[in-house]
């Protein structure tokens, strides 16, 4: 019996918006990314401006290229492929546009306030917690109309892709709030609730998986829909896609603490991560041999197509970035990858092989569908595919050169002594990488140009198709036949979808997270390490405004040449215990340049600092950190004020108050006396800095603060008997 | 509740939790597993076929 028709409209003026979106943040977040590049070869590239430096732009290059550029991608993706595979128009009309005009004001407030210095220091979760909860608000308006429109469908089925667009949702949810707990301080500053190490394995739990179910499983929920709508033949293998799909959500949430392999965390933990990464190859590559072989019989149009082309080295890039991750993952290569540029490269072969064509795939697929006449340029599409591929090799490979170079360089031993003991050395060397890679990034950005020009001619001469037309059967009531498997009673009911991919992806994340957070015996405590003082905790301030950790890295890791570099009077390598009040940890990821862990008790002088604030090169020739003029006071020769670097100190006690909230042991007397002992310590550096002839300093100006923390950084642990120690290994 | 969080910063041997956890992994997949080689064809047929449909008369399950 022939089933009466329904009519309705797909909205295609949403998926317009975000495929325009797309285009746009994805020329703005790569420039960015270009400009930083640019700075580490010339560092006067950031004009001695506080908000054109490599510090604070580089997370506004990250977010931008994750937040606004992949995840203006994934909405343009989901919303025409849900509309479609649910043979209903999206629920809501408004809860669409509230998604997409609230998406693009936190990207908006992203621009404003990471350049200004206003973040909380968490890789890709770097906007303050105002933000963080416009961003949850935002994430449930299209979780609220995503599930709302899966429930009014007229297919009963949920498409694989469905699946991988709920597991989305429900995950980045569950990871935003809880790597987010912050008790803000005012409304543009707070601080995470955890601290060292439990920080570190709360937020690589969160940053890993920020790649796993932000960057990963949404885009293979698009290649499960335009790869066969591209190559017009079903997937090749739907039962795989089911396997990859469970297997991939239950692994991937376990294997954050790759990222902190040989640091302070447990061992067990650190283990557990290094296994389930290794075993995340099984199904990422399941995915991916599911994606090329449903070519299978069309591999001589990718000659024709360039959205074939983008298709065919996006999930060959998936490919070799989820083998070379579980490889990174094991220790011995971890040993000589982690901290260098290949990790850099490594991420690159996944956001702009991976994310960026599998998105520019889409746009062309789309932009005959949504405007009439809609027919874009082949020949230009292709010279963007030709620059990306070539952009994306220079890239990549002499960052790949330039992490051996660095690992080999940073390790070289003889009779026991560093080859390299001058770190500038291993920076130096890599200079030209750098030069390549910027190369590379602009060969990438000038496809994207050739995309905006090839968009645009199409998008003018054609009419947008704002709803179109479609017709399907209503939904029928379910009839249940003999045979029928179990999974089928949570294919068809999304709620069920919903509850248990929410369980699958917990499993993982309580039973790592919660005894690392609950077992006192994961971090012992040591007895000699204290709160910072006020002016050193305004100095730990300072160096998250300008994003420090960026470049330094706060975690030596237990290898001779670490200790040797970092520690060479104790050759002490880094301990759960030191890091107890360290809201949010600052280890970091990159050393661009040495780790500054025991910075301190390296003896360099007050006025060494200083001068290498002032002028980076002045103390180590070559170097390529920026000068940071904005902390000092100056004047011109007329003695007219220049800059204003006095220090904020109008929230120290609000800050002392609210880490004693979170555990950090302040008395109420040493809060009462927090402005006094600051005047007193900034005074006696301010001293001791004035005493040196060339220098001209007020205890009130930013960069004493910032010396004060600097000098402070591991000197408690030097304090502690040996026995003590010793008992901690 | 202060009990618990007692328990909870005292309790030993939770490094044998992953175990059980990879435990879980492996019963977990193997039934996936299995469901996904006992499905029958045609209904695996239509499904992947979902992104191709553009035939409204499609019928539903």
């Amino acid at each position: 019996m022939k089933q009466e028709l329904e009519h309705f409209s797909y909205d295609n003026r949403i998926v317009s918006y975000f495929l325009k979106a797309t285009i746009l943040w994805s020329l703005i977040a790569l420039l960015v990314g270009l400009t930083i590049a640019l700075q580490l070869v010339w560092p006067a590239l950031n004009a001695n401006t506080s908000w054109l430096t490599f510090g604070r732009l580089r997370a506004l290059h990250t977010n931008g290229a994750i937040f606004a550029f992949a995840g203006n991608a994934i909405f343009m993706g989901v919303y025409y492929s849900m509309q479609r595979l649910l043979k209903t128009r999206m629920a809501s009309d408004l809860l669409s546009k509230i998604h997409f005009w609230g998406w693009q004001l936190i990207i908006v407030l992203a621009v404003i306030t990471l350049p200004l210095g206003i973040t909380s220091t968490k890789e890709y979760a770097e906007l303050e917690w105002p933000i963080d909860i416009l961003i949850t608000l935002v994430w449930v308006v299209f979780g609220v109309n995503m599930i709302w429109t899966i429930l009014k469908r007229r297919e009963r089925h949920l498409y694989v892709a469905i699946w991988f667009y709920i597991a989305t949702f429900v995950t980045v949810a569950v990871l935003h709030i809880f790597n987010n707990l912050e008790l803000p301080v005012s409304w543009t500053k707070s601080y995470s609730v955890y601290a060292g190490v439990q920080d570190a394995l709360v937020q690589w739990w969160y940053g890993h998986n920020a790649v796993a179910f932000f960057l990963t499983t949404p885009f293979l929920g698009l290649m499960y829909y335009f790869l066969p709508k591209a190559a017009e033949r079903p997937v090749y293998s739907y039962r795989l896609s089911i396997v990859h799909f469970w297997a991939l959500i239950f692994i991937y949430i376990w294997a954050g603490p790759h990222h902190l392999l040989y640091s302070a965390l447990p061992d067990w933990a650190q283990n557990l991560g290094t296994v389930f990464s290794i075993m995340l190859i099984a199904p990422s590559w399941g995915g991916m041999i599911n994606g090329l072989l449903t070519l299978r019989g069309a591999w001589d149009r990718v000659r024709d197509s360039a959205v074939l082309k983008f298709f065919v080295v996006g999930v060959s890039a998936y490919g070799m970035a989820t083998f070379e991750g579980p490889m990174l993952s094991t220790k011995w290569l971890n040993s000589i990858a982690h901290f260098t540029d290949w990790i850099p490269a490594h991420v690159h072969v996944g956001t702009l092989g991976w994310n960026g064509f599998m998105a520019f795939g889409v746009v062309y697929w789309l932009l005959p569908k949504l405007w009439k006449n809609g027919r874009y340029s082949e020949k230009l599409a292709n010279w963007h595919f030709w620059l990306g591929t070539t952009g994306l090799l220079f890239w990549v490979i002499p960052m790949y050169v330039a992490g051996f170079t660095q690992s080999l360089m940073w390790k070289d031993l003889a009779n026991g002594m560093l080859v390299n003991p001058n770190f500038l050395d291993t920076v130096t060397k890599i200079i030209p990488m750098y030069l390549t890679r910027a190369l590379g990034g602009t060969l990438y950005i000038t496809g994207i140009v050739v995309m905006i020009v090839n968009v645009w001619k199409t998008v003018v001469k054609g009419d947008l198709i704002a709803d179109e037309e479609a017709s399907a059967p209503a939904l029928e009531a379910h009839k249940k036949h003999s045979g029928e498997h179990w999974h089928r009673w949570i294919e068809r009911k999304p709620v069920q979808m919903v509850i248990w991919s929410t369980v699958v992806i917990l499993i993982g994340g309580v039973i790592e997270i919660v005894p690392t957070l609950m077992v006192d015996s994961n971090v012992p405590t040591i007895s000699t390490v204290k709160p910072y003082t006020p002016l050193e905790l305004e100095g730990r301030d300072l160096y998250m405004r300008e994003a420090c950790n960026a470049c330094h890295t706060q975690m030596i890791r237990p290898f001779d040449n670490e200790v040797l570099r970092y520690d060479p009077t104790h050759k002490q390598y880094s301990m759960p215990g030191e890091y107890v009040y360290e809201h949010p940890h600052l280890w970091g990821s990159k050393r661009t340049g040495p780790d500054l862990w025991r910075v301190g008790a390296k003896g360099y002088s007050n006025s060494w600092h200083y001068n290498h604030m002032w002028q980076p090169t002045s103390m180590s020739p070559g170097s390529i950190m920026p000068r940071y003029v904005w902390m000092f006071t100056t004047h011109d020769a007329e003695g007219n004020l220049l800059n204003d670097g006095s220090l904020d100190t109008s929230l120290t006690q609000t800050k002392m108050e609210t880490l004693a909230k979170l555990g950090v042991p302040y008395t109420p007397e040493e809060i009462a006396d927090a402005h006094r002992a600051r005047r007193a310590q900034a005074q006696a550096i301010a001293a001791d800095l004035n005493s040196d002839p060339r220098i001209t300093v007020n205890a009130n100006e930013e960069i004493v603060a910032l010396i004060a923390y600097l000098q402070r950084l591991g000197t408690d642990v030097h304090k502690a008997s040996e026995e003590e120690l010793n008992a901690l290994k | 509740m202060s009990r618990l969080l007692t328990f909870f910063k005292n309790v030993d041997g939770w490094s044998m939790y992953p175990i059980v956890a990879l435990g879980m992994f492996l019963a977990f997949f193997a039934m996936v597993t299995l469901w996904a080689l006992y499905t029958r064809n045609a209904d695996m047929d239509r499904y992947a076929k979902l992104p191709l449909d553009t035939d409204d008369q499609t019928p539903t399950l």
